[in-house]
């Protein structure tokens, strides 16, 4: 947990740094009596930055106060695979929505995603699919009045 | 007032109004229910229904919206930890860890009691004492709501019980993705690096759906291994909690309904904060804060409660002054104005009939809210028993699906997947997810009102010790932060 706090703490300081260097870059706009648009911002930007070397220097120096934390589970690569693939196939899904329609997206992302998490393929996974699609997609266009995008290439 | 309110009930018990008042119930609870899609969006979309009926069935239409969809949007909050609107995000804290436990029902169950009792709380303070109320509304400025809000802020103490320099990093992180977008007082254009996607900002509904429901289930998918076929087996019979479980809530209803009823009244708050405060303010005074967020059913009760006590507050300083508490009342405001009704003091005096009426509609509205919202849950708890392997693809779905129903927009699907990457980031690496939450409802308030108080004082920083309800909050906000470091320091060793 010390090495992960430690490159956390490194990540956020050059974050912070990299966004109060955009503040102080931006062109200054400000309405009379207005401390300006970046004012907030900078005070943000350093704040995260004091807060970050306050975070790498419990890490290093023994005597500041350290939190007691559990360290995160170590990810097995299965679950890895599982974790991102999940991610990748639901933002492959989300960018595709528009060209490919929900109707079509929709059954085969479910069954893909659920067979990611652990499910066996049988019919009722494919129904399960079908199903949840179907109900969603009458919900939010007939009910809702939501525009999903119903098919390929409208 | 007796004989006004007899003509009150008089007028909502006919056909029309109790028609229109179901309606909107069974609209506000769907919406409530559904990720995504915000009570002010069901409101407007009702708004045309309401010109060919007459001035009551009209606001009991739009009432009956109104009180559904506060009761209805912990549904998805408990069940499958997406809020259903931004006031049910404190209620995932303690509900969901209680469906997970396998009292869904019973968290449901006292999410509604609550729900109505803050309803009915507030409609009682709207009654007697509108005029009284409507005079706190008036002595907010931009100081004293910034004061309140930064005093708001200060609940990130409670929830960096770890470490607070975690909670505050997640705090700042939220505030700095606030920034984006336009200048809530110029207009010009902050962090967008000319992307005109980015010029909306970050939208608050997909970024809590996002950081609350997604690291959920990929934490569940790495969690449950080979155990994909469980499912949570909900207790559904156990609904309704006992007549002793409830008189030791009575305590926590009082005040969360008073904590909402007070917040809705100020305008430019609304419910999310009233529900973190609650929830912050019932953690406090409790004697086992531990237990909050690990099912304690005062946090749902808190949540809920003060979450529909807005709804009556908020009406206060709209019927009195003509001043809208959020934007649900917003709506409504434009709505008694096509009714040809004119909100203000004088409402109360020319068109009496009608303000008690109305004050009957909203009674009625809660009373058929909670019986509704109990029937749904019946239905709604069943979606628990799919599988945890088909369960986690299905919420996604809706995240995206409710997401892109916002606005119709792609680009509120990728703000939810990217908060929903950085919740689970943070989440892993212990770094509390509330703090983000919290900077999104209040940051550009925050900011806003800063400025605006500097620009109205003529640039004088005193502006916030000098006025005395705003120096309150500045010292209520000292203690917040102090309290935890004291009791921290008193544990240690």
């Amino acid at each position: 947990m010390i090495r992960a706090n430690l490159l956390l703490g490194a990540l956020l300081a050059l974050f912070g740094g990299w966004y109060l260097w955009l503040t102080i870059s931006a062109p200054h706009r400000r309405l009379p009596y207005d401390p300006g648009i970046m004012f907030v911002p900078r005070i943000l930007a350093s704040g995260l930055i004091l807060l970050s070397v306050l975070l790498i220097l419990q890490q290093i120096i023994v005597r500041l106060p350290r939190p007691k934390e559990v360290p995160p589970d170590r990810l097995q690569p299965r679950e890895w695979l599982q974790t991102f693939g999940l991610l990748v196939v639901t933002a492959t899904y989300a960018a595709l929505l528009p060209a490919l329609g929900f109707l079509l997206m929709t059954p085969i992302y479910l069954v893909g995603a659920m067979l990611l998490s652990g499910a066996r393929w049988r019919v009722s996974t494919a129904a399960t699919a079908v199903v949840v699609t179907a109900v969603i997609y009458v919900s939010f266009v007939y009910f809702f009045k939501v525009s999903l995008p119903p098919l390929p290439f409208p | 007032m007796l004989e006004h309110l007899l003509i009150g009930f008089q007028q909502a018990l006919q056909w029309q109004p109790l028609l229109a008042m179901l309606v909107g119930e069974v609209v506000g609870i769907l919406v409530g229910a559904a990720p995504g899609l915000t009570v002010t969006m069901a409101v407007s979309l009702m708004l045309p229904a309401t010109f060919v009926l007459s001035p009551v069935s009209a606001m009991a239409m739009l009432l009956g919206v109104y009180t559904g969809g506060f009761m209805g949007n912990s549904i998805p909050a408990i069940l499958i930890k997406i809020p259903g609107t931004p006031s049910a995000a404190a209620t995932v804290f303690d509900g969901y860890a209680l469906a997970q436990k396998g009292e869904a029902g019973k968290a449901l169950g006292v999410s509604i009691i609550a729900s109505l009792y803050g309803g009915l709380f507030s409609l009682i303070c709207l009654v007697l004492i509108a005029p009284q109320l409507a005079k706190i509304a008036l002595q907010f400025g931009s100081a004293e709501v910034f004061s309140l809000l930064l005093f708001g802020m200060t609940i990130i103490c409670s929830f960096a019980q770890h470490s607070l320099v975690k909670g505050i990093i997640s705090g700042l992180l939220g505030l700095m993705l606030v920034a984006v977008g336009l200048d809530p007082l110029l207009g010009t254009q902050r962090f967008t690096f000319g992307h005109v996607a980015l010029l909306q900002g970050v939208s608050l509904i997909p970024a809590m759906i996002g950081i609350f429901a997604i690291p959920q289930v990929l934490e569940d998918l790495v969690a449950k291994g080979s155990q994909a076929a469980e499912t949570f087996k909900p207790k559904v019979s156990g609904l309704l909690p006992s007549w002793r479980e409830i008189r030791g809530l009575f305590g926590t209803f009082n005040r969360a309904s008073f904590i909402g009823t007070i917040i809705g009244i100020i305008p430019g708050t609304g419910g999310p904060i009233a529900t973190f405060m609650a929830y912050d303010y019932e953690r406090r005074v409790s004697r086992d804060p531990e237990r909050f967020g690990r099912g304690a059913i005062e946090g749902v009760a808190a949540s809920a409660g003060a979450d529909n006590g807005v709804t009556g507050g908020a009406l206060v300083p709209m019927l009195t002054l003509g001043i809208p508490g959020d934007p649900v009342t917003a709506v409504m405001l434009g709505a008694l104005t096509i009714q040809g009704l004119r909100p203000g003091p004088l409402l109360f005096e020319q068109h009496a009939p009608f303000v008690y009426g109305l004050f009957a509609s909203l009674l009625l509205a809660n009373l058929l809210a909670a019986l509704m919202t109990l029937w749904a849950v019946r239905f709604s708890v069943q979606l628990l028993r799919l599988p945890k392997a088909s369960l986690g693809p299905v919420v996604l779905l809706l995240c995206i699906v409710g997401s892109y129903s916002i606005d119709n927009s792609y680009v509120d699907v990728g703000t939810m997947l990217v908060f929903g990457l950085l919740g689970f980031v943070l989440q892993r690496y212990r770094f509390p997810t509330v703090p983000v939450i919290l900077a999104l409802v209040l940051g550009a308030s925050l900011e806003t009102n800063f400025r605006r108080a500097l620009v109205e004082s003529q640039g004088d920083p005193t502006v916030f010790f000098t006025r005395p309800i705003s120096l309150l909050f500045l010292v209520l906000a000292i203690a917040s932060v102090l309290a935890p470091l004291r009791s921290r320091h008193k544990r240690a060793p």
